[in-house]
């Protein structure tokens, strides 16, 4: 039976041109948001490959003009204001970059990448040095979103899945030829469940093979191992998402009205989950974990810069790092302008307030994704966007987790830099070959509220499942 | 009057419809959510616009009162301009979640606007916002389709418009009385908004913007009729009401969220970005690391600062440089300042050459979505769209350009008068007070005319007036053009 059901729903389906249609739709729009989604991903990785390569050049040019001065250099307690072996100079001016590395998926998922930088340009006195602090982007471009296949996934396959979908039964009703169906005893639940299934396997299909087919042709390169696993994911994921769908479908169907009502249902639906309830659990997440002002936060910090007395950060910095207190001075020391110390002190006393400020609005943050988890339950196109950015790393959890390791490590970088202002030695090739160099890992993720998700995706499918089918059984 | 067919199609058509389930779904829906949100926008208005006020005043207070220093630490002291947001932020958030809130302004940089608040919103944000905006740009559009997608085709299912149009009605009179049967339940729906937003705004003395919000109110109405006109003209060529829904669905979806996100993907495809490290690698390269003191900086401050005061020498007819009356370093900092400028005029004019590039083909997609044209003159006419940002930075600029210029001009002329004369060249003994601070003139932004907003969108209200007689024309075509089978 099941492939007379198929044969017959091909040849409606091409017959009216629905499933060239929706297979065109699905096969463009792929395309176009990998495309998009690539380009994306192209751009920040020349961007890292640009600024790994100038740090390259930057360091090579210090360590050779120091080398020069060191072999020039026969006074070792003197030393000139623009030497580059002066630690307040390089402190300064000595350009440190911390990156996070997008993730391949990126070209699937853009995620809040667009948003949050993953590059970082900083010096002891300053935390950006960037012109922008964030990444150039077209605020319009902003507003309206990226074409990613995220995109594609979320909102535009279920809209599919409806306009193939919302007239299974209703239109036959309609046309009368459901009474020609019952009459060669075909019970209505299994005709209804085959065509949807014949349905699921079209879109699907098309999408996952021109998915894999147009990435390993065009982006060979996404797919090493781990590459494959995360797509298997994304693809994994989408599969429920559309079985999730294609359920709804099947449950409004068994309800026998007739299209007009079943496309408002299905559309409303869409409506719903994809507008209504993520902008109402949006709103609430943002009124349970407001967002400290970054208006008052410039003006704090800049009240702390008027009030900052340079003794007392000098007291609070040693303390902080008590081994950077000065001993005896060694026989090669140099001389230093007095305030340097407290001048360091003071910056650092800022980049501390500064640093209270962003973990208070990176912990606020992270109470509104948590927040957000937990309702994601009620609408799968959360649980949808949650998920496809988790795994291509570009949700808030790893953006805030880049952002502690950024400022982690410039601490590092400065008290390195530092212990030489406060030990008045000038910088030797060495010591600059030995300044903390960063580096950026993912850790593995504990990923289960994916796989929570999945089952939380099923359990929806089979419940719309089983209710059509207790439906439908009523009826017969 | 009462007699005529089109009023008889109107009372029809209008309490089939008011007796039904879904109008009224609809009109509730409307107006609960346009309570919610204008009571949500209200008091995020309240929040931002309290929160800038305070900051602005902060600010000031600060500038005021950072003690006794010299003009020049107080041009790296600066100031901090602050965007104010306009009452009609609560209809029309546009872009003000993705530029920065503020601008630092201090001597020898100009800074781009920091901090943008979409970085602090949570990641649902995305997905949309509850604001009266989003439910006249997406939502209504829709319920405008549910109401108006069997107008005619439910008429031809029935085989009710054959009895309709034997009884020597026209199908002239038949248009006319949908349409305004349409038009009555579309404004059963919006009218009670605009009554309110428009008590609101009375009530809390915004009256300034009673002008923004009357023609962003006349927006909607162009925007949401041709979503009236274009769903009873596809209802009307159709044979089936789900096929007019089905198309009609179809056509909301591509013009209300596919243009806009293919726009952007196009955009970006046809001016491609460039990286934030990309401006700052050429913008070293045009500075060329000038009046940089340290480690590969140039001294060329020293040159310049010889040269200015062999000038002013010969300008005062002095033969030594401590007999001056004039300090030349007032001169040679204003000197580097409007060196900068220049620099800095062309970096930032290669951000806004970028975005108006991509901008061009956003302005174009308004010939395919009614939605974009709306979209930006709402933005426009809210104070919160590219150019209103544009505008605010340059505002900001001219401001740091004139501070900056004031404390230079500052030390020139006054640093070697009176007690502080007697440390020779350096001007760094010589100190200003709140006195001379207060007398500096506070930044305000001054908004964009109504004028200006209008002649900035003169494309979009031609465009949304385009859609709306094209949309008519096509309505109207496609009753003449009814079949009955």
């Amino acid at each position: 039976m099941i492939r007379h059901i198929f044969k017959y729903e091909w040849k409606k389906g091409w017959a009216d041109r629905s499933l060239i249609i929706a297979g065109f739709a699905i096969v463009l729009l792929t395309g176009i948001s990998i495309e998009s989604g690539m380009q994306w991903l192209s751009f920040q990785q020349t961007t890292l490959q640009k600024i790994n390569r100038a740090e390259e050049v930057q360091l090579t040019t210090i360590l050779k003009d120091i080398k020069k001065y060191e072999s020039n250099d026969s006074d070792t307690t003197f030393i000139k204001l623009n030497s580059p072996q002066h630690p307040i100079i390089m402190y300064a001016s000595k350009r440190g970059y911390t990156s996070k590395p997008p993730s391949v998926m990126t070209g699937f998922a853009i995620g809040q990448s667009d948003l949050y930088p993953y590059y970082r340009l900083f010096t002891g006195i300053e935390d950006q040095l960037l012109l922008v602090e964030d990444e150039i982007q077209n605020p319009m471009n902003l507003l309206i979103g990226k074409l990613d296949l995220a995109f594609v996934i979320i909102y535009v396959l279920p809209l599919i899945v409806i306009a193939l979908g919302f007239n299974l039964m209703s239109g036959e009703r309609e046309a009368g030829t459901f009474k020609l169906v019952r009459n060669q005893g075909i019970r209505p639940r299994k005709y209804l469940l085959f065509k949807l299934f014949f349905r699921f396997l079209w879109i699907f299909g098309i999408f996952i093979i021109f998915t894999i087919l147009y990435t390993a042709l065009r982006f060979p390169q996404i797919l090493n191992i781990s590459g494959i696993v995360l797509l298997a994911k994304i693809l994994g994921l989408t599969a429920l998402y559309i079985l999730f769908w294609h359920s709804l479908v099947f449950l409004v169907n068994a309800y026998g009205k007739n299209s007009e009502v079943n496309g408002l249902v299905l559309v409303g639906c869409w409506v719903f989950y994809l507008f209504l309830l993520p902008s109402i659990i949006g709103t609430m997440a943002e009124i349970s974990f407001p967002v400290p002002s970054r208006n008052l936060q410039i003006l704090e910090e800049r009240n702390h810069n008027i009030s900052i007395d340079s003794e007392e950060a000098l007291r609070d910095y040693l303390n902080r790092f008590p081994e950077l207190v000065p001993k005896s001075l060694e026989k090669d020391s140099i001389q230093l302008i007095d305030w340097y110390p407290g001048f360091l002190a003071m910056q650092d006393s800022i980049f501390q307030l500064d640093g209270q400020y962003k973990n208070q609005v990176w912990d606020q943050l992270i109470g509104q994704q948590e927040w957000v988890k937990k309702a994601a339950f009620l609408s799968p196109a959360i649980m949808m966007r949650l998920s496809l950015d988790f795994i291509s790393k570009n949700d808030l959890f790893h953006f805030s987790t880049y952002q502690k390791k950024h400022d982690e490590y410039i601490v590092k970088w400065r008290k390195y830099l530092g212990k030489y202002i406060f030990r008045q030695k000038k910088l030797a090739a060495t010591d600059l070959e030995d300044l903390p160099r960063w580096s950026f890992d993912y850790q593995p993720d504990s990923n289960i509220f994916i796989g929570i998700y999945a089952i939380i995706l099923t359990v929806m499918s089979l419940v719309c499942g089983l209710g059509a089918n207790l439906k439908l059984n009523k009826n017969d | 009057m009462k007699n005529s067919a089109i009023y008889r199609i109107v009372i029809k058509d209008f309490v089939v419809s008011i007796r039904s389930g879904k109008f009224w779904t609809l009109a509730g829906f409307v107006f609960i959510f346009a309570s919610v949100s204008l009571w949500l926008g209200q008091s995020q208005y309240n929040r931002v616009s309290t929160i800038k006020a305070e900051a602005i005043q902060q600010a000031r207070h600060q500038w005021e009162n950072q003690g006794e220093k010299n003009p020049h630490g107080a041009g790296h002291f600066g100031s901090v301009a602050f965007k104010p947001i306009t009452p009609l932020y609560m209809i029309e958030a546009g872009l003000t979640d993705y530029v920065g809130e503020w601008v630092y302004l201090e001597t020898h940089k100009q800074n781009s606007a920091e901090k943008r608040p979409a970085n602090d919103r949570s990641v649902l944000f995305r997905f949309g916002q509850i604001t009266p905006g989003f439910l006249f740009r997406f939502l209504i559009p829709l319920f405008v389709i549910l109401l108006g997608y069997s107008t005619f085709s439910s008429e031809k299912e029935q085989n009710t418009l054959r009895m309709l149009l034997s009884q020597s009605i026209t199908s002239k009179e038949l248009f006319y009385g949908k349409l305004l049967s349409m038009f009555l339940q579309l404004a059963i729906m919006i009218v009670p908004v605009f009554l309110v937003t428009m008590g609101m705004f009375l009530m809390q003395d915004f009256s300034p913007f009673i002008p923004h919000m009357f023609i962003l109110f006349m927006a909607y109405v162009l925007y949401l009729s041709t979503f009236v006109f274009i769903a009873i003209g596809i209802s009307a060529r159709s044979r089936t009401s789900g096929s007019a829904l089905i198309l009609l669905f179809a056509f909301w979806l591509i013009s209300t969220i596919l243009i806009p996100r293919l726009t952007v993907t196009i955009s970006e495809i046809l001016s491609p970005p460039f990286s934030s490290f990309d401006l700052k690698v050429t913008h070293d390269e045009k500075q060329d690391n000038k009046y940089v003191y340290g480690y590969k900086g140039r001294d060329d401050f020293s040159e310049m600062y010889a040269e200015i005061e062999s000038e002013l020498m010969q300008e005062y007819g002095v033969g030594d440089a401590d007999s001056l009356e004039v300090n030349p370093f007032g001169f040679a900092i204003e000197k580097t300042e409007e060196e900068g400028q220049i620099i800095y005029d062309k970096t930032f004019g290669q951000i806004n050459d970028l975005y108006k590039s991509q901008n061009k083909l956003h302005r174009k997609s308004v010939a395919f979505s009614p939605l974009s044209a709306l979209h930006f003159l709402s933005m426009g006419l809210a104070h919160n769209d590219l150019q209103a940002h544009e505008d605010f930075l340059d505002q900001a600029e001219e401001y740091r350009r004139d501070l900056m210029k004031t404390l230079n001009m500052d030390i020139a002329y006054n640093s070697r008068k009176g007690k502080n004369n007697e440390e020779g060249n350096s001007h760094l003994p010589y100190v200003q007070g709140e006195e001379f601070w207060k007398s500096i003139r506070t930044f305000e932004y001054d908004e964009l005319g109504l004028i200006k907003i209008i002649s900035n969108h003169k494309y979009d209200v031609i465009s949304l007036f385009l859609w709306f007689f094209a949309s008519a024309f096509f309505a109207n075509w496609s009753v003449k053009k009814l079949k009955i089978n």
